[in-house]
C-alpha cells in the first residue's frame, strides 16, 4: 500500500492522535492516583475519577482510528495543489520571537522586552520607517503601562529600572 | 417581570453603562473593521480588561464589543471585498458590487441599520422569553443536563468543521484538556505531571487567547494574506439613503432577524450560517430577487440583520442552560464566571436583577450601536486601509498582557503561546478549534453532571434513559453521531468519485 494520492494531512494527524490517545491511556495509572479508601460517592462510582479522562482519550483514539482507516481504504486521487504564498520561515521566526519574549520578560521585565519585541516584529513584518517604528512601539508600551500597570495595578515582572 | 425590566432599563441608561457600551462598540467595531481581526479575537484580548471592573461595567463593555464586532465586519466586506469576520462573508455578495457602483455609503448605512434593528428585535424577544424558558430549564436534572451538553457538543462537532470525525476528535481533545487538574467530584489531581501550575488545570482565557488570537496572528504571518488589497473603491462613498431605500430594507431586515434569532438559539449554528441562511431566504422570497448578487440593498440588509440577531438568540441557551452557542458566547460565559455569575437555570431565580440588567443593556446597546456606528462609519472606512504589519506586533503585546493579567502568572503566557501554535496546526489540518474551546469550557460541567447523575442513581447508567428529557436528547446524540460518522466516511468516497 502506498501513500501516493492519499490525504497526508488526515493520515498523519490521525496517526498523531492515535499516539496521543495511547500515550494518554498508558499514563492514566501514573497520572491519576488510585483512591485508597472508598466512601460516600466513591462507593457508588469506583474509579469514577478516572472515567472522564479515559472516555475523552478513548473518543480521540477511536475517531482517529476511523479517520486513518477511512483514508487508507478510499481510492487514491490526483495530487492536491500545493498552497502558494506561504511563509513558514516567518511563522517559525515569530514563534521563536514569542518564546524569547516570554523568557526575556522574566529577566529584563515586561516593558523593556515588549519594546524590543515590538520593534523587532515591526521591522521584520516590513515597517521600513524608523520614525514610525519608534512611535508605534513606544505608543504600545505606554498604552500597556498606563492601562495595566497604573490603572489596573497588574504587577508585571519588573527588573530593569524597576519598571 | 415588568417592574424588573423597567428597573433594568433604568440601570442600562446610566451614564457608566452607556459609556462602556460606547467604548465596547468602538473597540469591537475597530476589530471587526480591520481585515483579519475577528470578534472572537477582540473578545479574547479584551476580556481580561473586565476582570478589574464591577459586573455591570465589565459585562456591558463586552456586550458592546460583541455588537460592534459583528457590525464592524461588514465595513471591509463592503469596501474592499475582504470580510472582517466570517459572519460578513454573505454581506460582500451585494455590498461590494454596491461599492463598485459608487454606492458604498448606502451599503454601509444599510449594514448598520439592519445590524442594529436585527439585534434589537432579537433582544426584545429574548427579554420576554427568558423567564418562561428558565422555568423549563429548572425541570432539568443532572442526567438531563449531561445529555443536553453532550448533544450540543456533538451537534457542534458535526457541523463546525468539514469532517465530523475531526470534529469529534476536537471535542475529545477539549474534554481531555478540561479533565486535567483537580477532578470536580473527588478532588484528586489528574494529569498534572507533578506541576503545581496544573493543579487547577488550564485557565480558559489564556487558552482562548492562544487558540483565537495568537493562532490568527501566526496564520496571518504564514499566509501573508491581505497584504496587497485593492483599496481604490474604499475612497468613493457616494450618496446616502433615501426613503425608498429605507422602505426596501424593512422586509429583508425582519426576515433576517427571524432567521438569526432561531439560528442563534441552536447551539453550534453560528453567525456565518445565519447570515447565509438570511441571504438565501431573501434571495428566494424577496421582491428584488433579480438584482441579488449584483448590488441589491436587500442583499446587505438580510445577512447583516441575521448575523446580528444571532447575538440575542445565542444568549437563550447561554443564560438559561449555561451552554454557549459559539466561541464568542463561550468567552462571554467565561467572563460571567469570573464576575461571580453562574449562567444557568438558577440565574433567573437567584439573580433576576442581574439577568434583567444584562438583557436590557443588550437592548439599549443597539441604540448605542446605531448612534456610535453612524459616527464611526467614516473613520472606520479609513481604518480598513491600515496595513496589518503595523497591527500584528501591537496585538502580540496585548495578547501577552491579556494572558498574564488573569492570574499575574507567566505560566498563563506560556499556555497561551503553546495553544497558539497548537491552534494554528489544528486549523491547518482541518480540525475545529471552536469545538475544542467549547468542549474545554463545558467539560467540567459535563463531568460534574455525569458524576451527579450516577451518584443519585447509585451508579446505575439507566438514569440516562429512564428520564424522558435525557432519553430524547440521547436519541438525538445517537442520530447526530451516526449521521456524523456516516457522512464523514461517505464524503470521502464522494470526493474521490467526483
Amino acid at each position: 500500500m502506498t501513500l501516493h494520492g492519499k490525504n497526508k494531512k488526515d493520515l498523519f494527524s490521525g496517526i498523531f492522535f492515535i499516539l496521543v490517545s495511547l500515550v494518554g491511556l498508558i499514563l492514566v495509572p501514573y497520572q491519576i492516583p488510585k483512591m485508597t479508601k472508598s466512601w460516600g460517592v466513591m462507593k457508588t462510582l469506583p474509579g469514577g475519577h478516572k472515567m472522564f479522562p479515559v472516555m475523552s482519550l478513548a473518543l480521540i483514539g477511536v475517531c482517529a482510528v476511523i479517520l486513518v482507516i477511512s483514508e487508507f481504504v478510499r481510492k487514491t486521487e490526483a495530487k492536491p495543489k500545493k498552497e502558494k504564498n506561504e511563509d513558514f520561515r516567518g511563522f517559525w521566526l515569530t514563534v521563536a520571537v514569542w518564546a524569547i519574549y516570554a523568557v526575556a520578560t522574566m529577566f529584563i521585565g515586561y516593558l523593556f522586552s515588549t519594546l524590543a519585541t515590538t520593534v523587532f516584529l515591526l521591522r521584520y513584518y516590513g515597517v521600513t520607517s524608523w520614525k514610525r517604528t519608534a512611535i508605534i512601539s513606544l505608543g504600545t508600551v505606554a498604552f500597556v503601562y498606563i492601562i495595566f500597570v497604573r490603572v489596573m495595578q497588574v504587577p508585571f515582572p519588573s527588573r530593569v529600572l524597576l519598571i | 417581570m415588568i417592574e424588573q425590566i423597567l428597573a433594568g432599563f433604568a440601570g442600562a441608561f446610566s451614564p457608566i453603562t452607556i459609556a462602556m457600551l460606547v467604548f465596547g462598540v468602538f473597540l469591537g467595531g475597530l476589530f471587526g473593521a480591520l481585515p483579519g481581526l475577528t470578534t472572537t479575537m477582540a473578545m479574547a484580548i479584551l476580556v481580561p480588561f473586565t476582570f478589574f471592573m464591577p459586573t455591570m461595567v465589565g459585562i456591558p463593555f463586552l456586550l458592546g464589543v460583541y455588537k460592534g464586532g459583528m457590525w464592524g465586519g461588514s465595513i471591509p466586506a463592503i469596501l474592499i471585498s475582504v470580510p472582517g469576520t466570517g459572519a460578513s462573508v454573505a454581506t460582500l455578495y451585494d455590498g461590494y458590487p454596491l461599492a463598485k457602483q459608487g454606492l458604498a455609503k448606502k451599503a454601509l448605512l444599510v449594514a448598520l441599520i439592519a445590524s442594529a434593528f436585527g439585534e434589537f428585535f432579537s433582544d426584545i424577544f429574548v427579554l420576554f422569553v427568558m423567564e418562561p424558558l428558565s422555568r423549563v430549564a429548572l425541570l432539568f436534572g443532572a442526567a438531563d443536563f449531561f445529555s443536553l451538553i453532550l448533544a450540543s457538543l456533538l451537534v457542534m462537532s458535526t457541523v463546525s468543521s468539514g469532517s465530523p470525525i475531526k470534529g469529534f476528535i476536537s471535542m475529545g481533545i477539549g474534554l481531555f484538556l478540561a479533565s486535567m487538574g483537580t477532578d470536580p467530584a473527588f478532588g484528586i489531581s489528574r494529569f498534572t505531571f507533578g506541576s503545581l501550575y496544573l493543579r487547577n488545570g488550564f485557565d480558559f482565557i489564556p487558552l482562548v487567547i492562544g487558540l483565537f488570537a495568537f493562532s490568527e496572528i501566526l496564520a496571518a504571518v504564514a499566509n501573508r494574506k491581505n497584504v496587497h488589497l485593492d483599496t481604490s473603491i474604499a475612497k468613493e462613498k457616494g450618496p446616502g439613503l433615501n426613503r425608498k431605500d429605507l422602505k426596501s430594507i424593512i422586509a429583508p431586515t425582519l426576515k433576517g432577524t427571524l432567521v438569526g434569532t432561531i439560528v442563534g438559539m441552536i447551539p453550534a449554528l453560528s453567525q456565518p450560517i445565519a447570515a447565509f441562511l438570511g441571504y438565501s431566504v431573501e434571495k428566494r422570497t424577496g421582491k428584488n430577487k433579480a438584482m441579488m448578487g449584483h448590488g441589491a440593498l436587500e442583499g446587505v440588509a438580510a445577512p447583516e440583520a441575521a448575523n446580528n440577531a444571532v447575538n440575542g438568540g445565542a444568549l437563550v441557551p447561554l443564560l438559561t442552560f449555561g451552554i454557549p452557542g459559539d466561541v464568542v458566547t463561550a468567552i462571554l460565559l467565561g467572563a460571567f464566571v469570573v464576575q461571580g455569575l453562574r449562567p444557568g437555570p438558577r440565574l433567573m431565580v437567584d439573580d433576576p436583577e442581574i439577568m434583567y440588567s444584562i438583557l436590557t443593556t443588550l437592548v439599549v446597546g443597539n441604540l448605542v450601536l446605531l448612534v456610535v456606528g453612524r459616527l464611526l462609519i467614516e473613520p472606520f472606512s479609513r481604518i480598513v486601509l491600515i496595513p496589518r504589519n503595523v497591527l500584528l506586533p501591537i496585538l502580540v503585546a496585548l495578547c501577552f498582557v491579556g494572558a498574564f493579567a488573569i492570574k499575574n502568572s507567566m505560566f498563563d503566557v506560556f499556555t497561551g503561546l503553546a495553544f497558539g501554535v497548537f491552534g494554528f496546526i489544528l486549523k491547518r489540518y482541518g480540525y475545529s478549534v471552536p469545538t475544542l474551546a467549547i468542549a474545554f469550557l463545558l467539560g467540567f460541567k459535563l463531568e460534574t453532571y455525569l458524576v451527579q447523575a450516577l451518584s443519585i442513581s447509585h451508579g446505575s447508567w439507566s438514569t440516562f434513559v429512564t428520564r424522558p428529557i435525557s432519553l430524547t436528547l440521547l436519541v438525538l446524540c445517537a442520530a447526530v453521531l451516526a449521521f456524523g460518522l456516516f457522512t464523514g466516511i461517505n464524503k470521502k468516497r464522494k470526493h474521490v468519485a467526483k
